[in-house]
């Protein structure tokens, strides 16, 4: 009786999953125009998924040796309960997406359901192995092998499948970017708990006050296991232009590693400084957060050397992402961290506490902040202005960051006017108490409200003025390809074509000649040995 | 380039069934794991062994005469129908904590499965490990007032 519910109840999803797929097949039938099959790979994600889950379980409850009492009957027939619907679920749609796969090649559904099985199983695995670490180093628990082999096989038989059948299009670099994504995440964290033992034991062994994390074991096995996993699925060679998810991909890597080095170096600092103004207590346990703090500034430190490498040096979506990013960032600390030294540098203090390493804390992170806002908007300050205003990346912080500070000044300035208004209206007393944070928040966030605003208005002045002027782009080619698209609406593109057929107008050189043209009145000359772009006088 | 050596699209549902029907096998006639008695997790085994089987006098020697003790030697529920996993082992010579993973069967025919993770204290007493203020499976406990 105990399968009967879960079975009815998958036995109904199954169903409407079969009708689903029927009706998707008469469609197809009908009208044999592709689409994007999101929802049949969608259910084949959901299916694998559950087939997946259930697999492990069943071999857990069958193989591995941690069961103390009893039969494992309830788990071995809810793992059959929920095989039997997903199973053949899993395997119909799969026949069913690789016959439509070989008729619309550039199906965005596979990439997308490659993805989810990747994020999903990947994260499964990496959990299995922190687990058999842990078993292995306590001698009462059975390591649950079953589930690394489950997991891991799911995880190598899509990369299997992906690799016969590489995913095309934009999109098709998602798979590889959600692998590298999960697999260099638990490989940083792994590292930094493996560096972190190790430099608490050095630390303890030099006569230093400090906890000692437990055992190794585990962070070790994560390290060893995401290391060859991100390897094999960032390393290999990328297309040589990059996609929206990439750029996305390498901007947040970098600018995250690179906060978590500059958090971990503020920490040192602080502790050094404090120190020399002898404002610690007992010198061995002054530096116990070292540690901790080194092992972080190494592997963010490594992981950002790597991923600013591989941005490098051209203006791409990347490179801006990361610059913006770091901008956001650095200005988000320089408010927060300022108005909490305000805060904690005029609180009263009744007795003890003394608060000087908190303060100089603080202030290395005003600083800090300060310093990576200002060096990151410098830099993109310093671009050519034309193409920077119409990045999305510069909206994206500039109208962003000044609605969040905008409205957290505002919010801080309504605080602060009810004590006012309290005390105008008699009930009396000391209002400066509680008028420190709002007070103090209202000006640091409205001044930075205020400096991105007047960079709202000067770029959309300077879009305005760029882009309401008509212009003609005289292109002389043998085949100009979708460059007309490219274009913005104020363009008027003509095209003279050559007799020959040296004057190809490919993808990327396209895209290079928009840029070139730039908004002005230009005549464009293709050759076999490129492209040139002249000025045209306008009429 | 597709392979034409491939092999027949039966083949892997059939191979997929074997191996499910081969793992219930084994599963339905795997014994549990024997764990030292004198050992926190061996004490944790023949303890929960015990009340599954209904022995609960059994069970009530293995519990420690400190803290709150059980009113009754018989669970309030009566024997719980559970299969049982451990989880973690910690501790040291006077005290040891064991989590295990309860998986017990739902009454409900709709209601599936339920699972919990369930902490046993136990204390090293003349000689043997006991369980310490057993909360596990719903005891109502008396408690001796400190004075």
């Amino acid at each position: 009786m105990i399968v009967l519910g879960p079975l009815l109840f998958l036995l109904v999803v199954g169903g409407l999953i079969a009708l689903g797929i029927r009706t998707w097949r008469q469609r197809e039938e009908s009208g044999r125009e592709g689409g994007l099959d999101l929802i049949p790979y969608l259910l084949m994600a959901l299916a694998v998924g559950v087939a997946g889950f259930s697999i492990a379980r069943l071999a857990r409850a069958s193989l591995t040796p941690d069961r103390i009492a009893g039969r494992p009957i309830g788990e071995l027939a809810g793992a059959l309960a929920g095989l039997v619907v997903a199973g053949p679920t899993a395997y119909l749609l799969w026949q069913f997406l690789a016959k439509r796969r070989k008729t619309f090649l550039r199906n965005p559904g596979w990439p997308i359901y490659l993805s989810i099985v990747e994020v999903v199983f990947l994260t499964a695995f990496f959990v299995a192995v922190g687990q058999f670490a842990d078993a292995l180093t306590d001698s009462a628990l059975a390591p649950r092998w079953t589930d690394l082999i489950v997991y891991g096989g799911i995880v190598a038989f899509h990369w299997w499948a992906e690799s016969r059948e590489p995913a095309t299009e934009v999109v098709g670099e998602l798979p590889r970017l959600v692998g590298s994504a999960v697999s260099v995440v638990t490989l940083a964290a792994g590292a930094i708990g493996t560096l972190s033992w190790l430099f608490s034991e050095a630390y303890e062994s030099l006569g230093g006050a400090v906890t000692v994390p437990p055992e190794p074991a585990i962070p070790l096995a994560l390290t060893l296991a995401a290391a060859p996993m991100w390897a094999w699925r960032w390393l290999p060679a990328w297309e040589e232009k990059s996609t929206p998810f990439r750029s996305l991909y390498l901007s947040f890597l970098t600018a995250l590693s690179l906060i978590v080095t500059t958090g971990a170096a503020v920490t040192i600092v602080a502790v050094l400084l404090s120190f020399l103004f002898g404002q610690a207590g007992p010198t061995e346990d002054h530096f116990g957060t070292y540690p901790t703090a080194i092992s972080f500034a190494l592997v963010g430190g490594a992981l950002w050397i790597h991923h600013r490498r591989r941005i490098g040096v051209a203006r791409g979506g990347a490179m801006r992402g990361y610059q913006y990013g770091m901008a956001a960032a650095g200005l988000a600390g320089l408010v927060g961290f300022t108005v909490t030294l305000i805060d904690l540098a005029f609180e009263p203090r009744l007795a003890g506490g003394d608060t000087g390493e908190a303060l100089i804390l603080l202030g290395c992170s005003v600083i800090a902040s300060g310093l990576a806002w200002f060096w990151f908007w410098r830099k993109v300050e310093e671009a050519p202005r034309a193409e920077e205003i119409r990045a999305l990346q510069r909206r994206m912080y500039l109208l962003g960051m000044a609605v969040t500070t905008g409205l957290t000044a505002a919010g801080s300035l309504i605080a602060a006017l009810v004590v006012v208004f309290r005390a105008l209206l008699g009930e009396g007393g000391d209002i400066s108490e509680s008028l420190r944070i709002p007070l103090s928040l209202t000006v640091v966030s409205g001044l930075a409200a205020w400096h991105l605003y007047t960079h709202v208005r000067t770029d959309g002045a300077a879009l305005r003025k760029t882009e309401a002027r008509p212009f003609t782009v005289t292109i002389v080619c043998s085949h100009p390809g979708q460059i007309s698209t490219l274009f913005p609406k104020e363009a008027t593109v003509r095209v003279l074509y050559r007799a020959d057929d040296a004057g190809v107008i490919d993808e990327s050189m396209a895209d290079a000649i928009v840029s070139e043209v730039g908004g002005r009145s230009s005549l464009v000359w293709v050759d076999g040995g490129g492209f040139r772009v002249a000025a045209a006088r306008e009429t | 380039m597709v392979d034409d050596r491939r092999m027949p699209s039966w083949l892997w549902p059939v191979i997929g069934l074997i191996a499910v029907v081969t793992l219930v096998l084994i599963g339905l006639n795997r014994e549990p794991a024997e764990f030292d008695p004198n050992t926190p997790e061996g004490t944790v085994q023949v303890y929960i062994g015990a009340l599954v089987d209904g022995d609960f006098e059994t069970a009530a020697s293995y519990w420690a005469d400190e803290g709150c003790t059980p009113i009754s030697n018989i669970p309030t529920r009566g024997a719980p129908q559970v299969s049982v996993s451990l989880v973690s082992v910690d501790g040291n010579d006077v005290q040891a904590n064991v989590v295990v993973r309860i998986t017990e069967n739902s009454e409900d025919p709709l209601g599936g499965l339920v699972e919990y993770q369930e902490w046993f204290t136990l204390t090293h007493q003349d000689g043997s490990w006991k369980v310490r203020q057993p909360s596990w499976p719903y005891y109502d406990l008396a408690c001796e007032e400190q004075t």
